[in-house]
């Protein structure tokens, strides 16, 4: 019996680190059967990120399935809570600047949840100024329209010559 | 458990947030079934306390106690499921004939296990173990798997039967992983359910999926098919059985699609027994 249970947690770990893409396939078992059943993984994985960061996932679309399966491939085994894998998910994304404006706000909102910290954010769309801030339990946005395009200050048109 | 008295559980649901209200709206619910991993023990949500009082029973559900593994069970996983039952004035628990984790991985799903003597011995060891700690009475689920192990000993029924029979549980049947393991790996589903004792089913699982590249993937976020609903009104006539659910966990339809797909399931549950096909392998 125990040796029962050091094979067969042999094969497990195995069967396991496979499925998350790490050492060999364990023999015998059907590599596409295995390959299906880790995107199924990825996906049931991702979709409890989706639950977690909505905002991101709604923004990114169908592209949110693709990325986030290129995600599992090079980050295997995700921490257990679906919130702190998403958070790190979201951060990759805006390292590789693959992170949509919608994002870029879910993100600064659960930074100024986790820091207490105001953040402000530029919506380059809508030329909104984002402030960010903690009051009490609840992060609070506050959007100031700009008049004034700030892309503007740095690229001056040419004056049309007086005629 | 009894074998010959199961509690009498009638049509079911998933109890899950989202649903919340419409199945405290439903008037015909006999049990929700709640994922034990999900609900606090010491904070159990007021609309799960509210319908206990109606009268509806509350069968807490494992995904994660690993009954399958090769690692012992933790105690402290079965002790929260004890505590849910009594708490929740629960008749039975139930969770998986699988195994989740493995060399300190989680793999975040449930995965088969090889249909292997020396498995088998330690599943069978893992479930006596957890039924020791549980106050109530266990029933066991069969999954769905998109692999096979290799070097297989028996068939997929014959392993649920054997650990049902030999660590004496009840069982969980889960007719739409009935449905997709005959689809994606092969297999008859009426002979299936014909090989399995169905004297020992303690509630009934249903759920919808959907079809990718050419696979049936097992999401509970669609509308059960036809064609599982057939198997489902193939075993009322074979057997009586005790409760069936349906299992709803993403894209969540509004009220007038739950209600009558919940209609759908209540109807093929109220199918007129037939004794001659009640073989039993």
């Amino acid at each position: 019996m125990p040796e029962d249970r050091e094979i067969l947690a042999s094969e497990q770990a195995t069967l396991i680190s496979a499925l998350h893409g790490i050492g060999q396939l364990p023999a015998g078992i059907d590599a596409d059967h295995l390959k299906l059943a880790a995107a199924s993984l990825a996906r049931k994985r991702f979709r409890a990120v989706q639950k977690t960061w909505p905002a991101t996932a709604a923004a990114l679309g169908n592209e949110f399935w693709e990325v986030s399966r290129s995600y599992c491939d090079q980050h295997p085994a995700p921490p257990e809570n679906p919130f702190e894998d998403g958070y790190q998910f979201v951060q990759w994304l805006e390292r590789k600047r693959m992170l949509p404006p919608e994002g870029r706000v879910e993100l600064a909102c659960h930074r100024v949840t986790g820091s207490g910290l105001p953040r402000i954010l530029y919506d380059s769309a809508n030329r909104e100024l984002l402030i960010l801030l903690r009051m009490r339990d609840a992060v609070r946005t506050f959007r100031l329209k700009l008049s004034l395009n700030p892309a503007r200050l740095f690229k001056r048109e040419p004056r049309q010559p007086r005629v | 458990m009894n074998r010959l008295n199961h509690p009498q559980l009638g049509l079911g649901i998933g109890w899950r947030p989202e649903l919340a209200l419409d199945i405290e709206r439903r008037g015909d619910l006999g049990f929700v079934e709640i994922v034990a991993e999900n609900i606090n023990p010491d904070a159990i949500p007021p609309p799960l306390l509210k319908l206990r009082e109606a009268g509806v029973q509350i069968i807490p559900h494992g995904i994660a106690l690993s009954l399958g593994g090769a690692e012992p069970i933790d105690p402290a996983r079965v002790r929260r499921l004890s505590d849910l039952a009594r708490r929740l004035d629960s008749p039975l628990v139930s969770e998986h004939i699988a195994f989740v984790r493995a060399g300190g991985i989680e793999a975040g799903h449930l995965l088969p296990l090889p249909r292997t003597k020396a498995a088998l011995g330690v599943l069978i060891d893992n479930v006596k173990r957890a039924r020791e700690l549980l106050d109530v009475p266990l029933a066991l689920e069969n999954i769905s798997a998109l692999f096979e192990w290799p070097g297989g000993e028996m068939s997929d029924a014959e392993f649920v039967s054997r650990v049902v029979d030999e660590a004496d549980t009840g069982l969980l049947l889960d007719v739409a992983n009935v449905w997709a393991n005959a689809r994606n790996l092969g297999g008859d589903p009426i002979d299936f359910l014909r090989q399995i004792p169905l004297e020992r089913l303690a509630y009934v699982h249903i759920a919808g999926g959907e079809e990718r590249e050419g696979t049936y993937h097992d999401t509970h976020a669609a509308p059960v098919p036809q064609e599982v609903l057939d198997l489902l009104a193939k075993l009322c006539q074979m057997t009586s059985i005790p409760g069936v659910m349906l299992e709803r966990d993403d894209h969540f339809p509004d009220s007038r699609q739950l209600n009558s797909e919940l209609d759908a399931i209540a109807e093929a549950f109220a199918q007129p027994r037939k004794h001659s096909v009640t073989a039993h392998a």
